[in-house]
């Protein structure tokens, strides 16, 4: 991390003449003392402080379901890092719907990644895909889950369409965009690049420049 | 002229033999009344706000089928995002939701500084929440003003109500105007914090425009809350809770359809644990209770822009510093996600950083909460004449910018 990334401690006054907008970190402007601010603010605000309880217990709530399901479905551990456990490809579905069921009834979105292949101290990386899936629970304490599955070329990962219609649009982006095949898709055709087109953009070796049909 | 919004307007819509919402309906197993015509509608359709293209099956009068065609738009933002450092991201996503740009650039910067872990100072939290509803207000409005004009000649005036309207959002952009020093594409948050701070007399113009703008809204519900809207709007476009859900549909139309969902209220961020937000939700699921949830959000978002611009803190602006160091944020190698509430719904970032380009993304795919909107077309067409189609895809209130990317 860069020594820039860390908060800047705020100095005691105001500086003065008053500091220009753009003058950015150390700068402390003015405006009203903290404690007076959050007064103002829960005196128009009379149920922030209990809906705030409500949203903790929820989210407790959903994070034990979550730790169990991914434990007896996947066999993984939950963990919020690094963008959600790796999950099996065969216990993909499965998982999904076990969360539906379980109040994850909101479809967030689903990400592919292309990994080129590597060369590194450990041995070599081969050239890999990973499809992420992000959902959430609705109403009060919101909470969200994402996790990941890791394919090889050419290895097709189920498609959530079943119980999901939402999933539809945002798994043909995907199959267009990086090319990742979703097994079970019920119209799997390209939906931002036109239909002849070669390639798949966000594969990290096409390069940005590459010249389109008919120019190419 | 008060008209109540009960007693008139037709029965809701029933399934008729026309009404099959599937997608992916077999035509060739359609028994149609007369022949079916094909329509095109689109891509520079004035109705389509923007590039979009539905290719409509029509029986007699009736859509039974609608094949949506969408990329008109697409400018290869994600790609290009992966070649750019991260301060350098935010102006480009100004222009994906080009009608909220604040709320683009909050989502993307709110991953960027989950990632690399930076901490952003109470004072920028607030001015993050105050733009956010002040372009709340400004967006709900542009909707109101498009789709007023959508239905057309009903209202008795035309185009009257899209120019009241767009008078009032531009004095929110004049008040952001005087703030950022421009009207649409602001480049106001960086990692960190923000670059601009607020102009000692700019409290003072909010409260002008709020009060301006409070004031004409009742004018214009007394000339929209009429008979013939009520008739082009209630019962057209149903969408129920469950198929809302089953489609991600988020923000105004999923409260539309009696689900009571906000994430500034369910999965606060900012200083939204703060503040009482209070969410408007509507069962009717039709395009006059999506009308009614983004009005009851204009007034939501004035009370609370007016409560932030009095109680500003004193403090720093930002945590890092904005300028002249271009490639200074580094990200360490990790994957996030973060969904934030605009007014068309749940925007979302997922990023990933590698620790062989600390400075610029490895991968970062937005989440439109108007790809949703726009999908949800095939299953709420049919059943409907082309003129409710119109007031259908206007409820919905797509940006195309931020579909196709």
């Amino acid at each position: 991390m860069s020594e820039v990334n860390t908060p800047a401690a705020p100095s005691a006054a105001p500086a003065d003449p008053p500091p220009s907008p753009l003058q950015g970190a150390a700068a402390v402007l003015p405006g009203k003392p903290v404690e007076e601010m959050q007064a103002a603010l829960a005196a128009a605000s009379p149920h922030a402080a209990e809906r705030k309880a409500e949203n903790a217990a929820k989210q407790a709530e959903r994070a034990a379901t979550l730790a169990t399901l991914f434990k007896t479905i996947a066999g993984v551990d939950y963990t919020t890092a690094d963008g959600g456990p790796l999950v099996p490809r065969e216990k993909h579905f499965a998982l999904a719907k076990a969360l539906k069921d379980a109040g994850f009834t909101f479809y967030v979105t689903v990400v592919a990644t292309h990994f080129l292949a590597q060369k590194t101290k450990t041995g070599d990386e081969p050239e890999r895909f990973e499809v992420a899936t992000v959902l959430r629970s609705v109403g009060a304490g919101s909470t969200q889950v994402a996790w990941r599955v890791a394919l090889g070329p050419g290895e097709e990962v189920d498609s959530l369409v079943p119980l999901f219609a939402g999933a539809d649009w945002q798994e043909r982006e995907q199959y267009d965009l990086v090319g990742v095949r979703f097994a079970g898709h019920p119209d799997l055709r390209r939906l931002m690049m036109p239909d002849e087109w070669e390639g798949h953009p966000l594969r990290r070796d096409y390069a940005i420049d590459t010249r389109c049909a008919p120019w190419r | 002229m008060a008209v109540t919004t009960e007693a008139v307007g037709p029965a809701p819509v029933v399934p008729t033999k026309h009404f099959v919402p599937d997608p992916y309906l077999d035509l060739e197993k359609y028994e149609a009344d007369a022949d079916l015509m094909t329509l095109s509608l689109g891509p520079q359709h004035p109705s389509t706000h923007g590039v979009f293209r539905v290719v409509l099956y029509l029986d007699g009068e009736i859509i039974v089928k609608a094949v949506p065609y969408c990329g008109y738009l697409h400018r290869g933002v994600e790609k290009l995002c992966e070649k750019l450092s991260y301060s350098n991201i935010t102006p480009i996503l100004d222009k994906n939701d080009y009608v909220s740009p604040m709320l683009n650039e909050q989502a993307a910067n709110m991953a960027f500084e989950k990632l690399m872990n930076v901490e952003v100072p109470l004072r920028a939290k607030y001015l993050r929440t105050l733009l956010a509803e002040l372009q709340r207000i400004a967006s709900h409005l542009l909707w109101l003003g498009t789709f007023a004009m959508d239905l057309g000649g009903a209202l008795g005036g035309g185009t009257s109500v899209f120019m009241y309207c767009f008078r009032e959002r531009e004095l929110i952009l004049d008040l952001f105007e005087e703030l950022t020093g421009c009207r649409f594409h602001y480049n106001t948050h960086h990692v960190g914090g923000n670059r601009h701070d607020i102009p000692p007399h700019w409290p003072k113009l909010v409260h002008e425009a709020l009060d301006t703008i409070e004031g004409r809204l009742d004018a214009y519900l007394s000339m929209l809350e009429h008979p013939i809207f009520v008739d082009r709007t209630k019962g057209v476009g149903t969408i129920d809770a469950q198929l809302a859900l089953e489609l991600g549909l988020s923000g105004p139309l999923l409260r539309a359809s009696g689900i009571d969902h906000d994430l500034r209220r369910d999965a606060p961020y900012h200083v939204y644990d703060q503040l009482d937000v209070q969410v408007a939700v509507e069962s009717g699921g039709d395009c006059l209770a999506r009308y009614k949830v983004r009005l009851a959000e204009i007034r939501e978002s004035i009370r609370l822009s007016r409560l932030l611009v009095d109680n500003v803190p004193a403090g720093p602006l930002s945590s890092t510093k904005p300028l002249n160091m271009v490639t200074q944020f580094k990200a360490a190698a990790g994957q996030v996600y973060v969904g934030i509430e605009t007014p068309r719904g749940e925007l979302g970032t997922w990023l990933i950083a590698s620790k062989d380009r600390p400075t610029s993304p490895y991968r970062m795919k937005i989440r439109p909460p108007s790809l949703h909107a726009v999908a949800a077309v095939p299953y709420v067409f049919p059943g409907h004449t082309l003129s409710d189609a119109i007031a259908i895809l206007g409820s919905l209130d797509p940006i195309m910018g931020e579909v196709d990317r």
